[in-house]
């Protein structure tokens, strides 16, 4: 898993978004902050769910997004990865 | 008619304001427009009351009050009628879960008790007359019966708009309109299934709702939707803050015509979660707003303004009306919530110039209108904390409606 070339750009994105647009002065995170603790909701969750929709073309499977896998910016990654494989 | 104080708006600021100096015997009249106090925390269907609290790093640190005095003795009245839940914690905010018809209930018990508080209904203010000296001599109200002038001691603005200010003619001010906190629109839901209401349920609400709108099958304004579990079982709230980009608070015409559009979309967004989430088969709506939630509005300039370095540094002053607790809470993009928390989780002190008007001397102003910058106000103007600067804003008309001799019935 940790060799898929686009967790790096994931990562990346995500932390920007989130960072940015949906959080506010949070420049310290990292992929392991717990995002609800940093103040993510659940109008954060669809802001993010839209823009990873706009970005790289992935609906998130529904079942996937559990508050364990939403807490934070490698477990919305794992979601995009498993996502790919459904759709490849 | 004569009153030692009037309290315009019928609020939690002004619920607060009027039963506070009607408890020191003063002769209080209290306004409000609706048929039932209560304000936001009833007509509008808000269900928590923020701010009650002091912030904690954690949970294991022990809960506080922020403010003792009439906002802990609403919210313990509430608990002891299970009015309310909790409080519960949201990420780093512990917030009391109520039911919005209780807080009118309280409200109504705790005022009819009192021979020498008045409560007027379906009541608006239409004019304001000054002395001389520039403070307010007399009102003229809109009762459902007639016309009605009242001379007054001192007046207390809890109107969230600064509708007596400005009717005064004293200085109030704005910030842009698409700057505003947006307003919302609050439905109450029944029949939910138990799973919909933990929070990996509300993550798949939040997941219907956004592939909806990506698929076209909603509108985009669905993405400022929330849900909040209610005091009761199976009870749940939706929220949905409105993008209505240059809505003005101030006019009737936009107030109507967002909460057409709103009630709308609350109903194409309960429609869709019925037929394709399978919690929500059974969704009836139970409780219908009976006007928007305003965040934000017009606001009095008062002798000092507090502004959000005071709120983010925790700053104290030498004459404090209340603390503020909440962090600043940024809703000025619908779909968008950001919370600048103070330094070290400290709260601020809120002068008791910010509540005071600038021009007129026996003008205060309470809840979400007393003095601040905009970023201020996204901290102060929260239920708790209109709570305690009703309170503070009650006791010092009490003491300028002494000073200009009104016959105030001193206990």
């Amino acid at each position: 898993m940790s060799d898929h070339p686009d967790i790096r750009i994931r990562t990346t994105f995500l932390l920007e978004i989130l960072s940015k647009e949906i959080l506010e002065n949070r420049k310290d995170l990292d992929e392991r902050t717990d995002l609800f603790e940093a103040g993510m909701d659940s109008l954060g969750t669809m802001q993010l769910l839209v823009r990873i929709e706009q970005r790289f073309g992935l609906q998130l499977p529904a079942a996937g997004l559990t508050r364990e896998n939403a807490s934070t910016v490698a477990g919305w990654v794992k979601l995009m990865n498993e996502a790919d494989l459904r759709t490849e | 008619m004569k009153v030692d104080v009037a309290v315009i708006g019928g609020g939690s600021a002004g619920i607060a304001a009027a039963m506070t100096a009607a408890r020191s015997g003063a002769d209080v009249v209290l306004v409000e427009q609706g048929s039932r106090p209560g304000g936001n925390a009833s007509a509008a269907r808000v269900h928590t009351l923020c701010g009650l609290y002091f912030l904690r790093e954690s949970e294991s640190c022990p809960l506080e009050y922020a403010n003792g005095g009439f906002p802990r003795e609403t919210a313990e009245a509430l608990l002891k009628t299970r009015g309310a839940r909790g409080p519960v914690r949201m990420g780093r905010l512990d917030v009391l879960l109520h039911r919005p018809e209780a807080f009118a209930d309280i409200a109504i018990g705790l005022i009819s008790g009192l021979p020498n508080l008045r409560l007027l209904t379906r009541t608006t203010l239409h004019k304001v007359w000054r002395s001389g000296t520039g403070a307010i001599a007399s009102l003229l109200l809109d009762t459902p019966t007639g016309r009605l002038t009242i001379d007054v001691g001192a007046v207390v603005d809890a109107t969230g708009d600064a509708g007596v200010a400005f009717a005064a003619e004293a200085s109030t001010e704005i910030s842009a309109l698409e700057s505003l906190q947006r307003p919302a629109y609050v439905l109450g839901l029944e029949g939910i299934d138990p799973s919909l209401m933990t929070p990996d349920g509300r993550l798949g609400l939040a997941h219907a709702i956004s592939s909806a709108v990506s698929r076209g099958q909603l509108p985009e304004e669905s993405l400022g939707t929330s849900f909040r579990e209610g005091v009761a079982p199976g009870e749940l709230w939706m929220t949905i803050d409105l993008t209505a980009g240059d809505f003005d608070p101030l006019a009737k015409s936009d107030r109507d015509s967002l909460m057409n559009e709103a009630s709308l979309l609350a109903e194409s967004i309960t429609e869709f979660l019925r037929k394709y989430v399978a919690g929500f088969r059974h969704a009836r709506i139970s409780s219908l707003p009976e006007r928007l939630g305003i965040r934000e509005s017009r606001r009095i300039v008062g002798r000092q303004q507090l502004t959000g370095e005071d709120v983010l540094t925790g700053r104290r002053f030498p004459e404090e009306a209340a603390l503020s607790s909440w962090p600043v809470e940024l809703r000025e993009k619908a779909g968008n919530v950001r919370f600048r928390f103070p330094e070290g989780g400290r709260p601020c002190g809120i002068p008791l110039d910010c509540l005071r008007s600038r021009d007129v001397p026996n003008l205060l102003a309470a809840g979400r209108c007393i003095s601040t910058t905009h970023e201020a106000h996204a901290a102060i103007r929260v239920i708790g904390t209109s709570l305690a600067t009703g309170e503070a804003a009650g006791r010092e008309a009490l003491l300028i409606g002494a000073k200009t001799g009104m016959g105030l019935h001193t206990a």
